[in-house]
């Protein structure tokens, strides 16, 4: 392979990994279920596209890089339904969200 | 008849592109299982404009890549939040106006609010989308309405060019 497409691959696999590490600590240190949704949302987004991104500069154009592009089509589409039911169902269950600066208790 | 065709030739790409076995058998076997798809979404009703959103094909690359220079942005933005900590944030819950009725458009706009981070779109109703917003920013950016106001330019746009 390329030596510019590796490196390429190398720094959005690493930037896709670190989103995604950066996502899982957001979701410990926000302080309840709605925002430790948008943490969440870091790792499903960004996390996601980057090392997608990555593992298609690896597999060039083929019938694998189809179906690396059919995964992302397929989860950019049921990954915020996912998360709408998830916020629907707690709202619906009477879960207050938190609100205001610093989402005091 | 344009929406079983689309059906057709969507299902047939997905099967060729997937199988990556071009002997005369499988492609059959694939030809007759896309047939049978078809004739079973016709039963069910499932093969309309909503599912087959012919007239969007061309409008939706451009939104998409706004859609992922936001969603760019905003990944940024919360990943400063989570670093700054609690502290940082100042989640709200606001009130979304929606002017489009069809529910194509009310679920394309529901999905790129919870897709854009910082935003989640926790209940949808007739004429509002009910938001839960990191910072009070995000939800005054959505409150402007740039992303609605995109979403009704594409659906406008198909609509004169469909004729």
């Amino acid at each position: 392979m390329d030596v510019a497409a590796y490196y390429l691959s190398w720094l959005l696999l690493s930037a896709g990994g670190l989103l995604a590490v950066i996502g899982g600590i957001g979701t410990f240190r926000m302080p309840d279920l709605y925002t430790r949704m948008h943490a969440a949302s870091v790792t499903d987004t960004g996390g996601m596209l980057l090392i997608m991104a990555g593992l298609l500069v690896q597999a060039g154009l083929s019938l694998v890089s189809f179906k690396l592009l059919l995964i992302v089509f397929f989860l950019l589409f049921t990954s915020p339904v996912a998360t709408h039911a998830l916020a629907r169902a707690a709202l619906h269950e009477g879960h207050k969200p938190r609100l205001g600066p610093g989402a005091g208790p | 008849m344009k929406y079983t065709a689309s059906l057709f030739a969507n299902l047939l790409l997905v099967w060729l592109l997937l199988s990556g076995h071009y002997t005369v058998l499988i492609t059959g076997l694939g030809l007759l299982s896309c047939a049978l798809v078809c004739w079973l979404g016709l039963r069910m009703g499932l093969v309309d404009a909503e599912s087959q959103p012919l007239r969007l094909i061309t409008r939706l690359p451009l939104y998409w890549l706004w859609l992922t220079r936001e969603m760019a942005r905003s990944n940024l933005r919360v990943v400063t939040r989570i670093i700054g900590g609690p502290g940082a944030i100042s989640p709200s819950l606001v009130s979304v106006p929606v002017s489009e009725k069809t529910a194509l458009y009310q679920a394309i706009y529901a999905n790129s609010i919870t897709l854009t981070p910082g935003t989640v779109s926790v209940r949808v109703q007739a004429d509002t989308i009910d938001v839960h917003a990191l910072e009070d920013t995000a939800a005054e950016d959505l409150e402007q309405g740039e992303m609605h106001r995109r979403i009704l330019q594409m659906k406008r746009s198909s609509e004169r060019g469909a004729g």
